[in-house]
């Protein structure tokens, strides 16, 4: 009993040693990856801060449905939203906040329209496959939305001059608009949002989200709204993607409907499926690393991209289904001994 | 404590409970007899809101509990085991625990010590992914939770399901004593009819979505009487 017990205990310990090694493996990674662009050239920094919206924008997603288990394509019509939101309120607001109201109504926006849609869908009991189509109309909708109402939207040209970010208090104020600022503002948007989620779901909101993709019924007889949970994580994935729609239209300073589109809510989709659902950190990473090959690939042919990410995402489905990032870590639990790890055999 | 009249439910078609009416009480445990789909399971899944009721009534203390949710229900006092366990195998087992504390509602939730005093078994699993747990833990681990909220009625459904005997001995004997010090009402569904009868104050059988029959559990030793109402 005695000996049990104090294998249990050592094992508890590696666990948390384990836990905390690959804590601070994750936030070398990702410093590395949000440090290295700074020393590149402006255009490629640009191409870098882009990456780190859309990775905002998969990292949204990958809270909603890696870590509450429903599977959105409703993310670019909230992208959209913070995005037109930027480009329309932006150059009407004196000074420098006209990013900061853009953002705001945007994401005020995204969370109402969020919010009524995922109320009736979510207490109506619509879950699954069902829910995902109603989210995949959303953005159908957002996409005409943002083509048909040309008077405000600019149709299909889009809009030009929505104003970079910035913040003006009484004489004070500050802009970014030169690449390492703008890729800095998106870099530290982008660490807080993937820090607090990692923080929230480890705690009681994450093990209230594990036990209702591991059966809702049973997390209901727990004492648990889980409507209300689910609706509160919907909304504020919602939001999230809102932010980084608003962001690429601050950075860009233009928006186009095809930002939109169902295509926008695919990559997301690629994105975390390819970093590991519910891993939060591997969903930014592939996106990094995504667009990074994508940059490549058609430097040299255009059409070679897409033939190349459909034919890797088939082998990705057999070869290593749950992502990358669970790939890493099998991979290294294999390669290096338990007891190196110090684990007890 | 539990009182339940006339309750009608189902699923999609056709009422699976065509009228049930039971009570228990304060310190009693219950156990419901039945052949394979007479609305055994159907009838628990009803009394948490998992399964919508059309007509009749639920009430824990007098207070009726019909039109109220899943969660509220939790949180008055009603707590249930359901078959196959429900504890969440991609959590610790501590962490079952303590995502057991909201059904406590306004009462103080049972400490994580104080929920796995009966089973000592589990102290030193606590830091273990409950799926990786014998079939035995597994059952002391939803008997556990269920405990943390500090229920007023206990539903347990097949606790003897897939655990070996020795270990259905120890729920039994747990069982009758939580009834006994914490008056507990508790209702248990069991094919095992040696634990039922060894744990339960009062048998009653449930045949076509009603209940048809009531007694001791020392008249279901008759083989006759179990002939009658269980056709064994």
């Amino acid at each position: 009993m005695t000996l049990q017990a104090s294998s249990s205990s050592v094992k508890a310990t590696t666990q948390n040693k384990g836990g905390l090694a690959s804590i601070s493996l994750s936030a070398g990674l990702m410093a590395a990856v949000l440090a290295y662009p700074l020393l590149l050239s402006s255009y490629q920094m640009d191409v870098a801060r882009d990456a780190l919206i859309f990775a905002l924008l998969a990292l949204s997603l990958d809270f909603l449905w890696g870590k509450a288990g429903v599977l959105s394509f409703g993310q670019a019509a909230f992208f959209g939203m913070g995005a037109y939101a930027v480009a329309i309120v932006g150059p009407m607001v004196p000074n420098d906040n006209g990013a900061l109201a853009g953002m705001v109504t945007g994401i005020g926006l995204a969370v109402l329209v969020s919010g009524i849609v995922g109320y009736f869908l979510i207490y109506g009991g619509v879950r699954g496959a069902y829910l995902t189509i109603v989210t995949l109309a959303l953005t159908l909708i957002a996409r005409n939305v943002a083509t048909s109402w040309a008077s405000v939207t600019g149709g299909e040209a889009g809009l030009i001059g929505a104003p970079p970010p910035g913040l003006s208090i009484g004489g004070w104020s500050v802009t970014a608009s030169d690449s390492v600022s703008l890729y800095l503002v998106v870099a530290i948007v982008l660490s807080v949002t993937l820090t607090a989620l990692w923080a929230a779901s480890r705690g009681r909101l994450g093990r209230v989200l594990t036990a209702i993709q591991d059966d809702e019924a049973k997390a209901r007889a727990l004492g648990y709204d889980t409507s209300g949970y689910l609706l509160a994580v919907f909304v504020l994935s919602s939001g999230l993607a809102a932010i980084a729609g608003g962001l690429y239209a601050s950075a860009a300073g233009y928006v186009a409907p095809d930002l939109v589109g169902l295509l926008l809510s695919t990559q997301a989709i690629v994105h975390v499926a390819f970093g590991g659902r519910g891993t939060l950190i591997g969903p930014v990473l592939a996106t990094v690393l995504v667009i990074h090959v994508q940059q490549e690939v058609s430097s040299f042919s255009y059409a070679l991209w897409p033939l190349l990410l459909g034919a890797f995402f088939i082998a990705m489905v057999f070869l290593f289904p749950k992502g990358l990032l669970p790939l890493i870590s099998d991979l290294v639990h294999r390669l290096v001994p338990r007891r190196d790890r110090g684990g007890t055999a | 404590m539990l009182s339940v009249d006339n309750l009608v439910a189902s699923y999609n078609a056709g009422p699976v409970l065509q009228g049930v009416s039971l009570s228990v009480q304060a310190g009693e445990v219950v156990a419901l007899l039945g052949r394979n789909g007479v609305g055994k399971s159907t009838l628990l899944r009803t009394l948490v809101g998992l399964v919508p009721s059309w007509n009749g009534s639920i009430r824990i203390d007098g207070t009726p509990l019909a039109p109220i949710a899943t969660h509220d229900i939790a949180r008055m006092g009603m707590a249930l085991v359901p078959q196959g366990r429900g504890i969440i195998g991609k959590l610790s087992v501590a962490d079952n625990l303590r995502a057991a504390m909201r059904a406590a509602g306004s009462r103080p939730a049972l400490s994580i010590d104080q929920a796995i005093a009966p089973f000592p078994a589990l102290r030193e699993k606590l830091p273990a992914m409950a799926g990786t747990l014998s079939g035995g833990q597994q059952q002391q681990l939803a008997i556990a939770r269920a405990m943390v909220g500090r229920p007023k009625v206990l539903l347990l459904d097949e606790p003897s399901e897939g655990v070996q005997p020795n270990i259905v001995q120890q729920i039994g004997q747990l069982v009758r004593k939580l009834a006994d010090e914490s008056g507990l009402a508790i209702l248990i569904v069991e094919q095992n009819l040696e634990l039922a009868l060894a744990t339960a104050n009062r048998c009653i059988v449930m045949a076509k979505g009603r209940i048809v029959h009531s007694g001791p559990p020392d008249e279901f030793r008759n083989e006759a009487v179990l002939r009658r109402h269980l056709a064994l």
